[in-house]
């Protein structure tokens, strides 16, 4: 919900509860001064009544309309009261509330009961009115409200959305400060200056925890080392039994699988943070022909036909990325093809497609993306290959995908 | 053949002098850059291993020192940073080579070898092994004087198991010579066994004694014996 919306529900909440309490209050005193104008009114006629009769000598006829004044002869003279009275008035066709004071009138020796009958307003009207009025400024102050919010919100929010527009841009691989300028509203500038001091604090812990995670990586090369050359050298002695050298040499390359797991790990926590920044625009095509030079002991061993298309290409990316990109694709293709298999390579404005026979994924192609995911229990894999040239092609803005086609695995890194 | 070895991880210098000590190299340990400094000053020596953390100081210190000193020694830096930048800075200094950590100390004595061969022969040296001659200034093999046809990967091996004789190397220290850190395939171990299959029947139709000997079935050996 708006926070304009929010204003103008609550404000129209809260005008309906002052509203409904400030119009009772309003019609009680408003019936009560009505009362005693009432009253006075009547004392007033009263008066008139007796000064008449003292001046003229005579009763003044009885009326019968608005305030209805009438005679009766009575024995005894009677005490003064004042009293409401529902009276049935014809034209009205209804029965009204009147006033009433009855008063003895003495008059030529004789006692008369004079009533005099002041009609009030009906309650019900004065109710309906008061509404009336009320909900009439109610729906001023609405519309009041809401017409200045949006005619200046624009104008007091400028410099939120400016701000919001800023996180939403914020980068965390660029571990940087946002720089937000001054704002005169007092909750904006106060906003703009935490955010300020919270990127600063995520841009340190970033920058603190990237060199922790380089140094804890590269102390854990030294110790491997060790491992390793203290079992290289252990192999050389006299003697050694069968087992006992397979035993060494086991030691040895798990010690150098965990090597390349670090490092691997250290590559993609680099490519992570953007340590690969530098882009250069290179020749992808050589970068591919070059690479399947590499590869070429193993495609010949296991007798794999390469089928290749490379157009020309160039490409504007981190050297080393680049390189990354197809040594780990092109490795894959090879791994999962089964010998005398196919590899299709296509290279074209699209992308670069890399398409090898094999049999469907155990898992969804979802998983095969993630870090750690192997498709075999291989234990020369690190599981992380296809997630480092995912990782750079989301740092690139590049995309990579997966399909199933005829038999095929088809990956397609697009630039 | 003297070495010096500037490396403060005692646990990799002893592993490292012991193996080349068996190479029947003179091998000197230091462990800080200071001590380092002075022996550079003061000695000469055919090859240095630098590793660029040290202590007291930085590695690639040293490379600059020896090379205001004009020293004719082999450079090789051995560093945990396998960072592009620093390889090329070291190389640019005029280190020889850069081995980055874990390596196999196979493959530093093979580049050692060749460091040494480039600087004090200028390459003009031949390395026998009974009725084999390898020219490295060629990349040629002859056997009994007779030239052998090889492939480039083939010559790489026979040089590799030549500098590493009498060493049992597992195919792991050997696929990592051949290709470098890129070929992580179990596939590559196989077809090391292919490209030693093929060396052998090469050198065995020359009329070469058969020298690749397999160890316990997961590493080769090259020997005489």
């Amino acid at each position: 919900m708006k926070l304009l919306t929010k204003n103008t529900l609550i404000l129209l909440f809260v005008a309906l509860v002052v509203f409904s309490v400030g119009g009772f209050i309003f019609y009680t005193q408003l019936k009560n001064i009505m009362n005693e104008e009432a009253i006075e009114a009547l004392y007033a006629k009263k008066h008139e009544v007796e000064q008449y009769v003292s001046e003229n000598h005579k009763l003044p006829e009885s009326v019968s309309f608005e305030e209805l004044l009438n005679f009766t002869e009575s024995q005894a003279p009677i005490k003064e009261c004042l009293s409401d009275q529902l009276i049935y008035i014809q034209t009205e066709e209804e029965e009204l509330p009147y006033k009433q004071l009855r008063f003895n009138l003495q008059f030529e020796g004789k006692n008369y009961i004079c009533t005099i009958s002041s009609s009030l307003l009906e309650a019900d009207d004065l109710i309906e009115t008061i509404f009336k009025s009320f909900a009439i400024i109610i729906i001023l102050l609405i519309v009041v409200f809401i017409t200045i919010n949006f005619l200046f919100s624009k104008v007091i929010w400028k410099s939120f959305f400016k701000t919001l527009k800023q996180i939403n841009d914020y980068e965390i691989e660029k571990h940087q400060v946002l720089a937000i300028d001054k704002n005169s509203t007092k909750e904006f500038q106060q906003l703009n200056e935490a955010i300020v001091k919270m990127t600063q604090k995520i841009s340190n812990d970033f920058n603190n925890l990237k060199s922790f995670t380089e140094n804890a990586s590269h102390e854990l090369q030294t110790p491997l080392a060790i491992i390793k050359n203290k079992t290289e050298v252990l192999l050389q002695t006299e003697g050694l039994t069968d087992e006992h050298a397979i035993q060494i040499i086991e030691i040895n390359q798990t010690a150098s699988r965990l090597s390349k797991l670090n490092q691997t790990l250290l590559l993609m926590s680099k490519i992570e943070n953007n340590q690969f920044s530098i882009i250069e625009t290179l020749n992808f095509t050589d970068i591919v022909t070059n690479k399947l030079k590499q590869f070429e002991d193993l495609i010949e061993m296991k007798q794999i036909r390469v089928i290749s298309s490379l157009a020309n290409l160039q490409v504007n990316i981190h050297p080393m990325l680049a390189d990354m990109i197809v040594s780990n694709l092109l490795s894959n293709a090879i791994k999962y093809t089964a010998e005398k298999g196919e590899i299709q390579l296509v290279l074209s404005s699209e992308g670069f497609k890399v398409s090898n026979q094999g049999k469907a994924l155990k898992a969804g192609a979802d998983k095969l993306f993630a870090r750690f995911y192997k498709e075999n229990e291989d234990a020369t894999s690190t599981g992380l290959g296809l997630a480092l040239v995912k990782q750079i092609a989301i740092i690139n803005k590049h995309s990579l995908n997966y399909d199933y086609i005829n038999n095929y695995h088809v990956f397609c890194y697009s630039f | 053949m003297k070495i010096l070895l500037v490396e403060d991880e005692t646990g990799l210098s002893d592993s490292i002098s012991s193996y080349l000590k068996q190479e029947g190299y003179l091998c000197e340990v230091v462990k800080d850059f200071k001590s380092a400094d002075e022996k550079i000053e003061l000695y000469q020596y055919d090859c240095i291993l630098v590793d660029i953390n040290l202590p007291d100081g930085n590695g690639l210190n040293l490379v600059k020192s020896l090379k205001r000193l004009k020293s004719q020694a082999g450079i090789i830096i051995i560093s945990a940073r396998n960072a592009v930048d620093d390889k090329i800075e070291g190389l640019d200094l005029g280190a020889d080579d850069y081995l980055s950590k874990p390596f196999s100390l196979a493959e530093l004595n093979s580049r050692i070898k060749s460091v040494l061969r480039r600087r004090k022969f200028e390459g003009n040296d031949e390395i026998l092994f009974n009725e084999i001659t390898i020219k490295p200034s060629e990349s040629t093999v002859y056997v009994k004087g007779v030239l052998l046809t090889l492939t480039k990967k083939e010559y790489d091996l026979i040089l590799f198991l030549i500098n590493n004789k009498n060493r049992v190397l597992t195919k792991e220290t050997i696929a990592e010579h051949l290709w470098g850190d890129d070929m992580d395939m179990a596939d590559s171990y196989d077809f090391i066994y292919t490209h030693i299959k093929n060396l052998r029947k090469k050198l065995v139709e020359k009329g070469s004694e058969d020298y690749v000997k397999t160890a316990y079935g997961m590493g080769y050996k090259f020997s005489a014996e």
